[in-house]
């Protein structure tokens, strides 16, 4: 009797020490904590307060109107990420309230996939994101306007 | 670190199994279950009492708990800062070992009468179905519920409670536990990983009534407070 509880005991103590932690969701999301050393995407959450440069008016967008601040929240959404809300205003008093859509692969590397919640424009992008430093940077155009914005994470 | 804490215990055990106290009907070790582990089901768990003294115990057990837990954002953790009730529970898992050492208080040998009680739990957690709502994190419209599934959360435990324990017959015995719980887990994926489990976080580990003392955390929980309470029906054997 003694043995077989030690035996179990035993089998117990071995079972109990497992295991790497594994994450997925329903927005096709799979995480664990080995990938996650090398992987940025689920490191850039968080608000940012970015200071961008802005050109409108024109297809090139040559004027310029420098240091608007803005707040971004960076979150996940369908396996992408939702830069919100981002406030743009030309000269002539035109807004634009948007949300844009960007992906990120591993590496940092920000493709702008679509902008959302205004006009018809569409509007394309790159950029970059350090979290080692938490900083990040991006490029935004389209006909209408363009604007490199930087910024780091609060 | 853990093979060596379960190899003293084993040590320990075997040091128990070796002692000549005798306690309650000239026995010393007493198996024993939660017939009722407060809100977390029945009869998922195993524990052997072992005799060290007429008036002290120690035991060792194993615990396999399948439940739901409620899952909770405080205001402070949300975007909208407004609190956040998902409206299902999560479906967690939960298996681990535990240890607890026990004063009786009694003209009675152990393990019968009225005890002290501390114990210490060791394991991992599985959330096997969680959700939360998409506006949890952002502003974006629509808002979404997303459920999600996160493994291997390690979980250590801690408690002080009292209690009684009596004998029905010659064998079976019966005894009831109340205790305040001190749990935390190790560090969870950070980003949304943890933000997601930070509403199950709060709400297990207490059996009975989990407390949340941090309402103005912002960052994702990562401990939990609160009272536990079993009922507990054990054979002595031996």
């Amino acid at each position: 009797m003694k043995k077989i509880f030690l035996i179990i005991l035993a089998t117990l103590s071995v079972y109990s020490c497992k295991k790497e932690q594994v994450y997925t969701d329903s927005l096709n999301n799979t995480i664990n904590a080995e990938s996650k050393k090398n992987d940025v995407r689920f490191k850039i959450q968080g608000t940012y307060a970015l200071n961008c440069i802005f050109g409108f008016g024109s297809s090139s967008g040559n004027d310029e109107y420098g240091g608007y601040d803005a707040t971004i929240n960076m979150s996940p959404y369908k396996n992408r990420y939702i830069i919100t809300p981002l406030k743009l205003t030309n000269s002539g008093g035109t807004k634009s309230n948007g949300n844009f859509v960007i992906s990120i692969d591993p590496t940092g590397i920000i493709t702008l996939e679509n902008i959302l919640n205004y006009s018809d424009y569409v509007a394309y992008g790159s950029g970059t994101m350090d979290t080692v430093t938490n900083t990040i940077q991006f490029n935004l155009n389209s006909d209408f306007y363009r604007c490199n914005c930087t910024g780091k994470k609060k | 670190m853990k093979k060596i804490i379960f190899i003293i215990l084993l040590v320990s055990v075997v040091s128990f199994l070796q002692a000549q106290n005798n306690g309650f009907g000239g026995k010393y070790c007493l198996l024993k279950s939660n017939a009722i582990n407060g809100t977390y089901g029945f009869f998922n768990n195993i524990q052997a009492e072992f005799l060290f003294h007429r008036n002290y115990t120690f035991s060792i057990g194993y615990d396999f708990i399948s439940t739901n837990v409620k899952q909770s954002y405080t205001s402070a953790e949300t975007v909208k800062g407004s609190e956040i009730q998902m409206s299902n529970n999560a479906g967690v898992a939960y298996t681990g070992l535990n240890i607890e050492f026990r004063k009786y208080i009694s003209d009675m040998p152990a393990p019968y009468g009225f005890y002290f009680s501390a114990y210490y739990k060791n394991g991992n957690l599985d959330v096997e179905k969680g959700n939360y709502s998409s506006d949890l994190f952002d502003n974006f419209d629509p808002i979404n519920t997303i459920t999600y599934s996160l493994s291997g959360i390690g979980v250590n435990s801690f408690g002080a409670g009292m209690g009684y324990q009596k004998a029905i017959n010659k064998w079976v015995f019966i005894g009831g536990n109340i205790s305040f719980d001190y749990t935390f887990y190790s560090d969870v994926i950070e980003g949304v990983p943890a933000k997601s489990f930070s509403g199950v976080a709060k709400n297990f580990g207490s059996n009975l009534l989990p407390l949340n003392f941090s309402s103005s955390r912002k960052e994702p929980f990562n401990k939990s407070y609160g009272f536990s309470g079993v009922v507990q029906i054990g054979l002595l054997l031996f």
